[in-house]
């Protein structure tokens, strides 16, 4: 099966948010943060907890649930040394993104309500 | 210097009771944050619900009552396993069903008969979302110490203390966690359990939140005092936190009935809490906290923050 570029909406539409997809059977989530855009797994690897709905201080974003923690700019790295979250390569192209995917497919915008308390970094 | 008040989010609520509760602990005191899905078959789990990581001397003394019985248990703990109230608390209560659901999916990868939790806003939590085809019955740790209170009166010597017992009585549950405390006392030998009229706590346990109201804690220490009380004992790990600090105005200590039943049972433990509360003041806890601190790699700035609002609340 090969990858496939997956276009998920304009550079402008990310600054400072959170966005929620499906794409084929994954959610994915894509967010502009602390100075970039980065595309992580939708669901948390520990008990798949809404990644959409994380806290967000600078890239690193933080599960609702139990408070794992993941760095994007480390490869998803869990900050305690659990298990890291899984992130999908991303480009932006004429000022669309596109997040690198591992089949054709079409990207299906989801509610992403936050969390009462979460603040994404502008 | 002013300690600053970080906004209390899920990353600092969470961040503390995995800080404090590895500060708080006894030296080589363990317990499992997730269960392997092939988890070996214990009987029992004792649960260490989030905000009783700060007060770990509570699920230490009840591990050490079961060893004491030659029962097989689990002790599990961390955020991993919350029961979902602090997503309630925190404004996002349509996640509460689910994380309670995870805490006890997780739970029953052992197959326990029972899960005893310390908190009994996690009793409330999975009495409202029980898991389907469990292979536990869920209660409040009280419910432990009742089963296996003919086994352990043998065990005990006495405890020559007077004592104003702290209780809530605001729902069902509450009432048969009072019960269970006052019956647990009772089989103390040497207690002498003193008629207060004014130990009765508001609401379901002193919580952060909704704490007593200033003149009622004061009311019941000053009638602790006036009975001449060595103690008042406490049923939650929340109202202990809330009453220590009294001991500074009225002399009168504050215990969890778990440290009763410790010293009745010869367990020898430690409250670190209370020690640091008793000093009123945050960097001399800080000061001994320090080596630790260092040993464990952990951020002083943010266990300042984290012990400023879990143990001088």
């Amino acid at each position: 099966m090969s990858s496939s570029w997956i276009e998920v909406g304009a550079e402008a539409d990310f600054a400072g948010q959170m966005k929620v997809f499906q794409i084929g059977r994954k959610k994915v989530a894509v967010a502009g943060l602390d100075g970039g855009i980065f595309a992580f797994d939708g669901l948390c690897p520990h008990a798949f907890g809404p990644m959409h709905r994380a806290e967000v201080d600078g890239a690193i974003v933080t599960c609702p649930y139990h408070a794992w923690r993941f760095d994007l700019r480390d490869a998803g790295r869990e900050i305690h040394g659990y298990r890291p979250l899984a992130m999908y390569d991303v480009k932006v192209e004429a000022g669309i993104v596109h997040v690198l995917f591992e089949a054709a497919a079409s990207a299906v915008v989801l509610d992403s309500r936050p969390c009462k308390l979460s603040y994404v970094a502008a | 210097m002013a300690t600053p008040r970080k906004k209390r989010t899920y990353t600092t609520a969470f961040e503390a009771a995995r800080t404090l509760g590895q500060l708080f602990s006894p030296e080589g005191y363990t317990w499992e944050t997730e269960l392997p899905v092939r988890a070996k078959h214990v009987p029992l789990i004792i649960h260490i619900s989030c905000n009783a990581h700060f007060t770990m001397f509570i699920a230490y003394i009840a591990g050490e009552i079961l060893k004491r019985l030659d029962l097989e248990f689990v002790t599990v703990g961390g955020p991993e396993n919350c029961c979902g109230s602090i997503q309630k608390n925190m404004g996002d209560p349509d996640l509460e069903a689910d994380v309670a659901t995870k805490a006890q999916l997780g739970f029953n990868r052992a197959k326990p008969r029972k899960v005893l939790s310390i908190c009994p806003d996690c009793d409330d939590v999975f009495a409202e979302y029980p898991l389907k085809a469990a292979s536990f019955v869920h209660a409040n740790i009280s419910d432990l110490v009742v089963e296996y209170l003919d086994a352990l009166k043998p065990k005990m010597k006495p405890v020559n203390k007077r004592v104003v017992v702290h209780f809530h009585d605001a729902s069902p549950s509450r009432v048969k966690d009072a019960g269970r405390v006052m019956t647990i006392l009772k089989a103390i030998p040497g207690l002498e359990i003193l008629p207060a009229q004014l130990a009765h706590g508001p609401g379901i346990h002193c919580q952060t939140v909704h704490p007593m109201a200033p003149h009622d804690q004061a009311a019941m220490f000053a009638e602790a005092k006036a009975l001449e009380a060595d103690a008042l004992v406490v049923p939650y790990h929340s109202c202990y936190r809330q009453h220590i600090k009294m001991q500074l105005e009225f002399g009168v200590e504050t215990q969890h009935y778990f440290g009763l039943l410790a010293e009745a049972l010869d367990i020898p433990f430690e409250e670190p809490f209370k020690i640091y509360r008793l000093t009123d003041d945050l960097e001399t806890v800080m000061g001994m906290l320090r080596p630790k601190i260092e040993r464990l790699g952990y951020d002083e700035d943010l266990v300042r923050i984290y012990v400023d609002r879990a143990v001088f609340c």
